[in-house]
C-alpha cells in the first residue's frame, strides 16, 4: 500500500493505492494517526486505486474518523470502485463517512 | 466407597492389559458358574435315573421329578429367548450410510446371548458416531448391562461430540445402575465427515484396526472398562482417515473363543488376513473374517456373540485439501494465492473471486485474532475444495471457541462505531452458506460457482 497526501485549502486529499487488508492495516493506522497528530482534521480519502478492503482497515478509518469528528473534522471516501463500494454499503459505513463519486464531489461536500 | 470399588483390582487388571485379562477372569468365573450349573443338572439327571432304576415301582415319583427337570430347562430357555429378543432391539436393523464413508456389519448372536452392542449414528454437524461394546456375563445379565449402556449412549450423544465425555457419562450410568462386577468394554469413535478425522476412546475393548496397503494401526487409548470406577481415566485420541483406509471393529467373541484343539482365533491370524487383503471392499472383508473364524472353530459352537463392524473411507468427488499456518497475518498471502489460484483456474470470475478473497481473509483473521488470540504457537487449519460447482472453505482455530449468535449486529445504529463483528457480517453477506461447528472453533463457508444455480 502507498499513500500520497495533497493539501487543498483546509482539506487533505489522501490517495491510497493497493489492497487494504490485514497486513496493510498497521501501516494505514500509523500514517493516518501521524496526519491527525500533525493537525489534519478534514480528510478526503481517494479510493480510486483500492481494489480490496477488509474489516480491519475499515476499523482503522472509523477510529481516525472518531478522533477528528469531535473537533469538527471528518473523513470522506471518494471514488470507490464498485466492489469496494459494495462493502461500504453492506456494512452501512456510508452513514459514517459519506460516499462520494469523485474527489471533487467530496471536496465540495 | 461403593461396593463396586472393592473389586478395583480385577478391573484395573482388565484395563491395563488392554486385551482385558480381568474380563477374561470375569468370564472364567461366569463359565465356572455355568459349568457348575450344568454339573448340577447332570447330577440331578443321574439321580433321577438312579432312582428310576432303583424304584421301578415308584413310577409316579420319577414322572414328577423328570417333569420338574423339564420345566426348569424350559424356564432357562425362556429367559434366554427374552434376552435374545431384547438384544436384537438394541442393535440397529440396518446401518445408516453417509457421503464419503461406507459401513458394513456382521452380527452373530450366540445361543447364550453374549451382550454385544454396536451402533452407527448420525450426530448432526457432519459427525457420525460408531460404537462397539461388549457386556460382561451372559443371558439376561448381559442384556441388562447392555440396556443401561444403550440408554445412556442414546441420551448423551444428543448434545455432545466428544467420545470421552459421552463414555464418561455411560460409565457413570453403568456404574450406578448395575451390580458389582457388571461392566462393559467399549470403543466409541466420532468421525467428522468434513475432515475425515475420527476422535476415539477405547475403554478396555479389543483394539479396532485401521488398515490400508501402506497402513496398519491399532486404535487404543488409556481408559478403564465402563461401569467399574468413578474415574475411568478415558483418554481421547484422534486419527486421520484417508480415502481408501478401512477400519475393522470387533468384539472379544472373535479373538477369545477356542476351537476343539483349545486354540483361540488369535490377533495375528486376523492381522495377516487384513494385511493380505487391503483392497477388499469392507463388506466382503467382514464376510471373509467371519468365514475364516468359522473355519478355525471347526464346528465348536462359540459361546460369545460375534460382532464385526467395518468402515471404508471413500475417495471424495472433489478432494479436500488443507493448509495449516501459524497464527501470523503474514501467512495470509500464501493461503490466498493457493485457494484463489484454484478459483481463477476454473474461471470463477472477478465478483466471486473477490467475495471468496474477502470471506477467506476475514475468517483467517478472526481465527488468528479472536480464536487463537495471536498466540503463534496455535495454528489455523484451512481446508478447501474447489470444483466446477462450488468452493467450500473451512477455517478452524485452536482457541476456546465462541458463540456466533452472541456477536452484535455491527450495522445496528448503536454498534455502527464499534470495531467488532464486521468481519463475520461480511462473510455472511458474501458467501452463499455459512455454518459454525458446535464449539465455535470452525467456520465453514460455501460459495457457488457463478454459473451454478
Amino acid at each position: 500500500m502507498t499513500l500520497e497526501v495533497e493539501r487543498k485549502g483546509d482539506l487533505l486529499v489522501i490517495a491510497l493505492r493497493g489492497r487494504l487488508g490485514e497486513v496493510e492495516s498497521q501501516q494505514l493506522e500509523r500514517e493516518l494517526v501521524g496526519l491527525v497528530e500533525q493537525g489534519a482534521r478534514k480528510m478526503v480519502v481517494n479510493f480510486a486505486d483500492v481494489p480490496f478492503i477488509t474489516s480491519t482497515c475499515l476499523g482503522v478509518l472509523m477510529l481516525a474518523h472518531k478522533r477528528v469528528r469531535d473537533e469538527g473534522g471528518f473523513i470522506r471516501i471518494a471514488a470507490a470502485q464498485p466492489l469496494v463500494r459494495q462493502i461500504l454499503e453492506i456494512t452501512k459505513l456510508t452513514r459514517l463517512f459519506g460516499l462520494y463519486d469523485s474527489v471533487e464531489a467530496a471536496l465540495r461536500g | 466407597m461403593s461396593e463396586k470399588h472393592r473389586t478395583a483390582d480385577r478391573g484395573a487388571a482388565s484395563a491395563s492389559s488392554g486385551a482385558s485379562s480381568g474380563e477374561l477372569r470375569a468370564l472364567q468365573v461366569e463359565l465356572a458358574q455355568a459349568r457348575a450349573l450344568t454339573a448340577q443338572l447332570r447330577a440331578e439327571n443321574q439321580e433321577l435315573r438312579r432312582r428310576a432304576q432303583e424304584a421301578d415301582t415308584a413310577q409316579s415319583t420319577v414322572a414328577e421329578l423328570s417333569r420338574e427337570l423339564h420345566n426348569r430347562t424350559l424356564r432357562m430357555e425362556q429367559q434366554l429367548a427374552v434376552a435374545r429378543q431384547f438384544q436384537r432391539l438394541f442393535v440397529p436393523p440396518a446401518l445408516p450410510q453417509f457421503d464419503g464413508i461406507r459401513f458394513a456389519v456382521k452380527y452373530q448372536a450366540s445361543p447364550r446371548v453374549g451382550g454385544d452392542l454396536y451402533d452407527v449414528f448420525n450426530m448432526g454437524n457432519s459427525c457420525v458416531g460408531v460404537l462397539v461394546a461388549d457386556a460382561s456375563g451372559y443371558g439376561l445379565t448381559a442384556t441388562l448391562i447392555t440396556a443401561v449402556a444403550k440408554m445412556a449412549l442414546d441420551t448423551y450423544r444428543q448434545n455432545e461430540y466428544s467420545p470421552r465425555v459421552i463414555l464418561e457419562k455411560v460409565n457413570e450410568q453403568v456404574l450406578r445402575n448395575t451390580l458389582e462386577n457388571q461392566f462393559l468394554t467399549a470403543f466409541l469413535g466420532v468421525i467428522d465427515l468434513e475432515t475425515m478425522r475420527m476422535k476415539f476412546v477405547n475403554a478396555a475393548h479389543p483394539t479396532p484396526i485401521v488398515y490400508a496397503k501402506d497402513r496398519f494401526e491399532p486404535l487404543d487409548t488409556e481408559g478403564l472398562c465402563c461401569g467399574m470406577f468413578e474415574e475411568p481415566k478415558y483418554e481421547e485420541r484422534e486419527v486421520q482417515l484417508r480415502p481408501g483406509d478401512r477400519v475393522l471393529f470387533y468384539t472379544r467373541g472373535l479373538i477369545e473363543m477356542c476351537n476343539a484343539a483349545g486354540a483361540p482365533y488369535d490377533c495375528r491370524r486376523l492381522q495377516n488376513l487384513l494385511r493380505e487383503n487391503p483392497d477388499l471392499e469392507i463388506g466382503a472383508m467382514i464376510d471373509r473374517v467371519a468365514e475364516d473364524f468359522t473355519a478355525h472353530m471347526s464346528g465348536n459352537e462359540p459361546i460369545e456373540d460375534l460382532t464385526l463392524v467395518g468402515l471404508e473411507a471413500l475417495p471424495r468427488e472433489s478432494a479436500q485439501e488443507r493448509i495449516v499456518i501459524p497464527s501470523e497475518p503474514m501467512q495470509l498471502s500464501r493461503v490466498e494465492s493457493v485457494i484463489l489460484g484454484r478459483l481463477e483456474a476454473l474461471n470463477y470470475g472477478e465478483r466471486t473471486t473477490f467475495a471468496v478473497r474477502l470471506a477467506l481473509e476475514e475468517a483467517v483473521v478472526n481465527a488468528i485474532k479472536h480464536g487463537n488470540r495471536m498466540d503463534k504457537a496455535k495454528r489455523v487449519t484451512i481446508q478447501y475444495s474447489v470444483d466446477a460447482r462450488e468452493c467450500v472453505i473451512s477455517v478452524e482455530d485452536e482457541g476456546p471457541g465462541f458463540d456466533p449468535a452472541a456477536v452484535p449486529d455491527p450495522t445496528a445504529e448503536e454498534n455502527i462505531e464499534r470495531p467488532s463483528g464486521r468481519g463475520l457480517m461480511l462473510i455472511r453477506a458474501y458467501m452463499d452458506e455459512v455454518a459454525h461447528d458446535k464449539r465455535g472453533r470452525r467456520i465453514t463457508m460455501r460459495k457457488k460457482a457463478p454459473w451454478a444455480e
